[in-house]
């Protein structure tokens, strides 16, 4: 979004505002805006704004879980959680959609700024399936996070 | 034959003498202009970093734009790109 003063006086100061929507950038940016004015030896000026945005949370490897192998064969995946602000953040309530599926286990490896959630099937028959877990947070910029999982189980070939 | 030649200086002297003509006329035009007040954009600084945020924080700056002529700056557009 661009708020800008129209005219300026001969000897006075205007100001011309940037602002960015920080929840729809990832990373390190660079915005550019074109400046267009009515001085003949100068028609136009390029502004730019530089930065970096930080997620609130990090998921390790991703928000999205696979669990894929054999039946009766401990088929397990994870995902790390990092807190990436100061102050420490508590998972309230974790939950999910595929009950007759999986289970899982939250573990603090740096309580208050790292998790690790670990999710195994327990599937009593060949399935595929694909839910949800949901995490419940005390940090009010990311009060939800929700993890994907797709489970791929098959039965073991006979020998 | 002299008759002739000085007609043709006559011609060539003529030509000039629009060309001188009409760059006066220019000259007079462009000082014009600076008296009746052109602006003068200037921004002393283009390029700004912000300090790193977290996703959903509001991110904005504002660039400080000095008219230093004589007449009204008029910022007709400011496009994002």
């Amino acid at each position: 979004m661009v708020r800008y003063d129209r005219t300026i006086p001969p000897g006075g100061k205007g100001g011309i505002t940037l602002e960015i929507d920080s929840s729809r950038v990832r990373g390190r940016f660079e915005k550019k805006a074109i400046v267009w004015s009515d001085d003949t030896s100068q028609v136009s000026v390029a502004l730019y704004l530089k930065g970096e945005v930080r997620p609130n949370v990090t998921l390790t490897p991703g928000g999205y879980l696979s669990l894929w192998g054999t039946m009766g064969k401990a088929v397990t995946a994870h995902v790390d959680i990092t807190n990436n602000h100061k102050k420490p953040m508590r998972i309230i309530r974790v939950w999910h959609d595929m009950a007759s599926h999986v289970k899982w286990k939250l573990t603090p490896t740096r309580p208050g700024y790292a998790y690790r959630l670990t999710v195994t099937d327990h599937s009593r028959s060949p399935a595929q399936y694909i839910g949800h877990f949901w995490l419940e947070t005390d940090l009010p910029q990311e009060p939800k996070l929700t993890i994907i999982v797709s489970g791929s189980i098959h039965e073991e070939a006979e020998k | 034959m002299e008759t002739i030649m000085r007609n043709r200086n006559i011609k060539r002297n003529g030509g000039e003498m629009f060309f001188v003509w009409i760059f006066l006329i220019f000259l007079g035009s462009t000082r014009f202009a600076a008296a009746a007040g052109a602006p003068l954009i200037r921004i002393d600084q283009t390029t700004y970093t912000l300090p790193r945020a977290f996703e959903g924080e509001k991110l904005s700056h504002t660039f400080t734009v000095f008219n230093q002529g004589t007449g009204t700056l008029h910022i007709k557009e400011v496009r994002p790109s």
